[in-house]
């Protein structure tokens, strides 16, 4: 008889430890919001590579456990904690730029530089949210991180929020990267909004051809003017331009084939899953993340409604011949490629003929340069 | 042309010129607090109260002092060599380490072998610490002092973070402390209270953002039409067309756009062969080298017959 209430001690207190004995409706809303990604990933198709290893880390994030059993990414010790340090210390997003460098073509920024303007203009929306961050009360830190939000780009989010508010970290980062997701939702009405059909209908001179020798310049003269006027951006634009100088000299190509695949798949899974896992319900379910989701949303908008305009602005002292499509101006927030491809889509709509995907990639682009300069400002200020 | 790169040059170097250099390193270490007459405050772990007095790393980096030179007189620089062993000579950045002055070395690396009170007093009627680098000539840090200006207990300390070289005696002394007695505030906090409402930091910054990027489209603007020029010169004059072949029919926009981008991404590299009528995108056969091929660095098996 003993033996049986023996076991059944054991069973009662094996229970204990289950998830279901340590489940809170948090626990359930948070894995209700990670299968929500998971869908929209495989279903929808909206930024898979993102939206799949942050909505499985949300799960593994928010299965719950009794604490002290060096599970959980918050624990010393843990796996996931050591995975995550590649987040805390911020060096997963200088690695994904190097990526990003080694994958971009810079051709059309450098064929036509006016076209960098827009990825500056479209940096208003990191400024917007900064302002009503602090009018809703965080504090100039916590604003900055949450500003960045605007720049559209998750790995400059996450670097910076790791700096300026490492508690808001999380839900920056998955606001971040759900509204870049969602950039074709969020743009087009926006575009359509702002812009007449005559403006819509504008065709632009086609990109000259660059040079290999320009495009071999375009990274060493972007870094070094980049960086000495904002030396806090380095860790990002410094990675940005050596990964592009890998790709565009010509003689590194394993290298630039490395960053641009192998590393920056490997980069981006760690990072997705530990952003992921990092929004545990007990930490992630606050009013500031309900806050944080509004103002990164607002600051899309503003991002998009400030590159748009700008174009229609610049359009005004242009001749006729070099006007721009204003369909392109909201590429200046970063979301690369996305932002671009939405200025393709819209502009097709309206001209089966007119194709605006190769000039959007311009102000896309200088878009990351902008949003890392930016980051590397609000860090150089608040940090 | 050759007027307009010397203009922008000339920009950039009046743009970017330091104004001050850093330095990053041993040449980072500085004297940081003094108290000469101790009869009531901080004492060794002898329980000995002497003069004392601080190094504090102003960089970021973690310095190796241990080589280095402690010296009370400009003259004898050597006079104290910090040991090489030991866990105090990696100094952290923005840490402090305190040497005791009483003239026993025997009693451990941090107590020096010279006095900082009234043994040696300079020709200038000044008392002085210095601390060298390993080779004993290049002096880092130094600080003359006067010793009639000196109280009992009361130290006296520069305040830390600041450019300010100025010696002033400390409310309290900060043994292995910084010097900033008062509530320091973040970068953040000063800006949160100048700047309540973030217009003064999206003002500046989104000035500073423009004005680069202004300036990387300048850039590239100049060297654009540098390279279109070269371009301009190298073509041969163009050739009469002679093809009679009609233009290829798409059966989709979508197939023009992607020709054009292949032929915009890859016109200049040697993917494709030279053609007089075509374009031919060549796929490369072997993309592999033998420092990444697993199968030439795999050692053979050993034959066994």
């Amino acid at each position: 008889m003993d033996f049986l209430n023996t076991i059944l001690e054991n069973i009662q207190h094996f229970l204990t430890f289950t998830g279901f004995a340590n489940a809170t409706p948090g626990h359930v809303i948070m894995i209700a919001v990670g299968l929500l990604f998971i869908y929209l990933g495989i279903a929808k198709k909206w930024e898979p590579m993102l939206l799949i290893p942050i909505g499985f880390g949300i799960l593994v994030g928010n299965i719950p456990f009794t604490p002290g059993l060096q599970l959980g990414i918050y624990e010393e010790g843990s796996v996931l904690s050591y995975l995550y340090l590649g987040v805390v210390k911020g060096f997963y997003p200088p690695l994904i730029f190097l990526g990003i460098g080694a994958m971009t073509d810079f051709s059309t920024l450098i064929s036509n530089p006016k076209l960098i303007l827009i990825g500056a203009a479209a940096q208003f929306g990191i400024f917007g949210a900064y302002i009503s961050a602090t009018a809703l009360g965080f504090s100039a830190a916590e604003a900055g991180a949450i500003g960045i939000i605007g720049g559209a780009d998750g790995p400059t989010a996450i670097f910076l929020s790791s700096k300026l508010a490492p508690d808001l970290m999380g839900a920056i980062a998955v606001s971040a990267y759900s509204y870049m997701a969602l950039v074709p939702v969020i743009q087009q009405p926006i575009m359509k909004l702002l812009t007449t059909k005559k403006e819509r209908l504008i065709r632009m001179k086609p990109p000259r051809t660059v040079t290999q020798t320009e495009k071999i310049i375009f990274p060493v003269i972007g870094l070094l003017l980049t960086t000495f006027l904002v030396p806090s951006g380095l860790p990002l634009l410094g990675m940005l331009f050596f990964g592009n100088l890998l790709k565009e000299s010509g003689v590194t190509r394993r290298l630039a084939n490395t960053a641009s695949n192998s590393l920056i798949d490997i980069v981006t899974i760690l990072l997705g899953l530990t952003v992921g896992a990092s929004t545990q319900a007990t930490s992630f379910l606050t009013t500031n993340s309900v806050l944080i989701f509004c103002l990164g949303a607002a600051s899309f908008v503003v991002a998009t409604f400030s590159g748009i305009l700008f174009v229609k602005f610049f359009n005004l002292f242009l001749n006729k011949d070099n006007k721009i499509n204003p369909l392109i101006g909201n590429a200046g927030v970063s979301a690369v490629p996305d932002a671009a491809r939405v200025s393709q889509e819209v502009g097709l709509h309206y001209d089966k003929t007119n194709h605006l995907l190769m000039h959007a990639m311009g102000p896309n682009v200088a878009g990351v340069i902008g949003s890392a300069v930016a980051a590397g400002l609000l860090l150089g200020f608040l940090g | 042309m050759s007027k307009k790169i010397v203009a922008f040059c000339l920009f950039l170097y009046i743009f970017t010129f330091p104004t001050e250099i850093k330095s990053q390193g041993i040449k980072d270490l500085r004297i940081n607090e003094i108290l000469v007459y101790n009869t009531d405050n901080y004492q060794d772990n002898y329980g000995e109260k002497s003069g004392w007095f601080e190094i504090y790393n102003s960089g970021y980096s973690t310095i190796n002092i241990g080589g280095c030179f402690l010296s009370n007189d400009p003259k004898n620089p050597k006079k104290y060599r910090i040991p090489k062993t030991g866990e105090h000579i990696y100094l952290k950045p923005q840490n402090h380490l305190v040497f005791f002055a009483y003239n026993n070395p025997t009693r451990g690396a941090l107590h020096v072998n010279f006095f900082i009170d009234d043994t040696t007093i300079l020709p200038n009627g000044k008392m002085f610490i210095g601390i060298y680098d390993q080779s004993g000539k290049f002096l880092i840090d130094s600080i003359y002092y006067n010793l009639q200006d000196q109280k009992e207990n009361i130290s006296i300390g520069k305040l830390e973070n600041t450019h300010s070289s100025i010696w002033q005696p400390m409310r309290r002394t900060t043994p292995n402390a910084t010097n900033n007695i008062d509530d320091v505030k973040t970068r953040s906090e000063i800006y949160g209270e100048k700047d309540p409402f973030g217009v003064i930091i999206t003002i500046t910054s989104m000035s500073v953002v423009f004005l680069l990027l202004l300036l990387v489209a300048v850039s590239f603007k100049f060297t654009g039409n540098y390279f279109k020029k070269q371009n301009k010169a190298k073509q041969a004059p163009p050739k009469k067309q002679t093809n009679t072949t009609p233009p290829i029919q798409a059966q989709n926009t979508n197939e023009i756009a992607a020709i054009a981008m292949a032929l915009h991404l890859y016109i200049n590299d040697n993917y494709h062969e030279e053609e007089a009528t075509g374009f031919h995108i060549q796929r490369e056969l072997n993309q592999h080298t033998p420092w990444e091929n697993k199968t030439l660095n795999f050692r053979k098996y050993p034959n066994k017959k």
